[in-house]
């Protein structure tokens, strides 16, 4: 039976010929092995994370000399020293600023959970209206944020860029997190939020209607309430994904620098700064600590709510 | 009454478009206004000749220009690009998916251990791929180097070495991406109706490789399906983390045509007299790869799931 087949014949329930058994050893193994596979790659997965941490509690010639084993003297001074020195000069048109640890963290939390929340409540308000109102327009909006996610637009960077200077959002951190935050009525997460709303009971609201409640406080004060697991998912990895984010600080703000583009910069010229291999490693630990306390509280979320359904339009 | 009962209706839809109107007003009038700029001023560029004073005159040769650079340059980067984005495409998106979707099926099986290994193979996206590709670079130059040579390999530098780079950055973002893939699609096989999975045990279904085939590939074909219409347009421009293990100098070898167009970017700075070729290739791409979207759409919807 082909999936094309298969797949009809889940829709409809009906099956012409029963399924053979084929519940056997061979399937028993297959399974065994495809989990032992998993198994060895979440253990790969954990190998240079590991070694990372223990690393970074090594002396330097303790690392050069001793690449694998674990620390002789565990030693916390590459914390220390990354800590003071983890700097980065960044020119401005007033001057050249030095950002420590402190100020691109708070960069590196302003860039991340921003645009993170604005994205994705505008993701919430096109997933509620869309899939809540009819309206003139309602079918044309969603289309077109089909059509925008799957047609594949390539060549607008380096215009996106002299936009960004003509209108001032270059190097302008709020104007740019303000006038064109991710998020709206196209991409995976749309899909995620409408999907959501969709399975929302319009009768919640009915019975606000009938208590008086406008259109306003039935969205704020019950279907955003029922979509805030979905919200905090969506928050959370567009968290990750800011705070990963070193491409735009080397192309739209280069008078900032959050925690990414520093440490990437510190290890690229690790030199520069005299720093050890085991400093090097040390502020890789610096900078993954608060994505890792993030997702630790939004991991429930996250591995509940993420869930695409499919492109219908 | 009846008028009554109209007027009341139409208070109602009134409120409700000036609820929902004014609600969208300034989300969609910015991507408007940002997408329609874009997009113009892409156009305008693509037909443009900027001097190195910023001067620009009308110009119809970028796309000629465009296309000497691809197909007439010797050794082109940007050609090498496309051939390692190819490669990139295909085993990121067609090599990985059987695995993702196996790994994800053993997730929704609850298999011995799955809350740990759903949480571990989230790992890369947690600690972010980018300080993951950072840990990573400094680990294959260093402990992955030295079991390399106790078991009697020289591979040396394997980060600029033509035999294996492109086949080792290949592999790290096959390796570090599962994750995201497998969370979405062992989400959406909890999403299939339990009586439906009942049903198909009843008439016989049971094992794993019959399980997928029967019950999870339909349960979740509209997600995978969304995948698939989105992938196929990328096959031209998919590529590996280059900027994060290279910044700007990565060896011409292990291009990808994503970076590329980032390098010409960064490199052209203020400068922008190199824009409006690269952005007449980029249009030459989408030219290429949106009726491969539309038509991968149209067979899916043709040949695959129906709407109810």
């Amino acid at each position: 039976m082909s999936i094309f087949n298969a797949e009809r014949s889940y829709k409809t329930g009906k099956r012409r010929n029963k399924v053979k058994d084929t519940s056997t050893v061979g399937q028993l193994i297959a399974k065994v092995v495809a989990g032992s596979v998993l198994a060895i790659y979440c253990v790969t997965l954990l190998i240079p994370v590991i070694w990372l941490i223990y690393s970074s509690f090594k002396t330097d010639m303790d690392y050069i000399n001793n690449i694998w084993s674990l620390p002789k003297v565990w030693v916390v001074d590459n914390y220390t020293d990354v800590l003071q020195k983890l700097t980065i000069k960044r020119i401005k048109a007033d001057g050249i600023y030095e950002f420590g640890l402190g100020s691109m963290l708070f960069t590196s939390f302003y860039y991340a959970l921003l645009p993170a929340a604005l994205g994705a409540f505008a993701n919430v308000i096109f997933g509620y209206v869309l899939a809540k109102f009819r309206f003139p327009g309602n079918k044309f909006i969603y289309n077109l944020g089909i059509i925008l996610m799957i047609t594949p637009i390539y060549g607008t960077g380096a215009a996106g860029l002299k936009i960004a200077k003509a209108l001032g959002t270059y190097d302008n951190m709020l104007a740019n997190i303000i006038l064109s935050y991710r998020g709206g009525f196209s991409g995976i997460n749309f899909l995620l939020v409408y999907g959501a709303f969709k399975t929302i009971p319009w009768s919640y609201a009915e019975a606000a209607q009938v208590d008086g409640a406008t259109n306003m406080q039935i969205f704020i004060r019950i279907m955003f309430p029922m979509i805030a697991p979905t919200y905090i998912c969506l928050v959370a990895m567009g968290f990750l994904s800011g705070w990963n984010s070193y491409e735009q600080f080397l192309l739209f703000f280069p008078s900032y620098a959050n925690l990414a583009y520093g440490i990437y910069y510190f290890q690229e010229y690790a030199q520069y700064y005299n720093a050890t291999g085991t400093e090097v490693l040390a502020g890789f630990v610096v900078c993954m600590i608060p994505s890792v306390i993030v997702y630790f509280f939004a991991d429930r979320f996250v591995m509940s709510k993420f869930t695409v359904g499919g492109l219908k339009g | 009454m009846e008028r009554s009962k109209k007027q009341l209706f139409s208070d109602k839809k009134r409120s409700d478009y000036i609820f929902v109107y004014g609600i969208i007003a300034w989300p969609f009038l910015v991507w408007l206004f940002f997408f329609l700029l874009t997009n113009i001023e892409s156009i305008a560029l693509a037909f443009e000749k900027i001097d190195v004073y910023g001067n620009t005159t009308f110009y119809a040769g970028n796309f000629k220009d465009a296309f000497d650079l691809i197909f007439r340059t010797k050794d082109s980067p940007l050609m090498t690009g496309f051939v390692n984005s190819l490669k990139y495409w295909f085993w990121t998106n067609v090599f990985c998916f059987p695995i993702t979707f196996t790994f994800s099926y053993l997730i929704w099986k609850k298999i011995y251990g799955f809350r740990i290994m759903r949480l571990v193979i989230m790992v890369p996206h947690v600690i972010s791929g980018f300080v993951m590709t950072m840990i990573m670079k400094v680990f294959i130059n260093g402990p992955l180097v030295s079991v390399f040579q106790g078991v009697g390999l020289n591979v040396a530098m394997p980060l600029r070495n033509p035999q294996y780079t492109l086949g080792i950055l290949i592999f790290y973002t096959c390796w570090s991406s599962f994750g995201f893939s497998c969370l979405m699609y062992s989400n959406a096989m909890k999403e299939i109706d339990e009586s439906i999975v009942e049903s198909y045990h009843i008439d016989g279904v049971s094992g794993m490789w019959s399980e997928i085939w029967h019950i999870c590939l339909p349960g979740t074909f509209q997600t995978i399906s969304t995948f698939i219409i989105t992938a196929s347009g990328s096959f031209l421009m998919t590529g590996g983390p280059l900027l994060a293990f290279y910044m700007y100098n990565a060896p011409t070898y292990v291009y990808s045509a994503t970076y590329y167009f980032t390098l010409q970017i960064y490199n052209v700075g203020t400068n922008y007299s190199g824009y409006p070729v690269i952005t007449a290739a980029g249009f030459m791409i989408s030219f290429v790869t949106i009726p491969v979207v539309y038509l991968t759409r149209f067979l899916l919807n043709k040949y695959g799931p129906s709407e109810e």
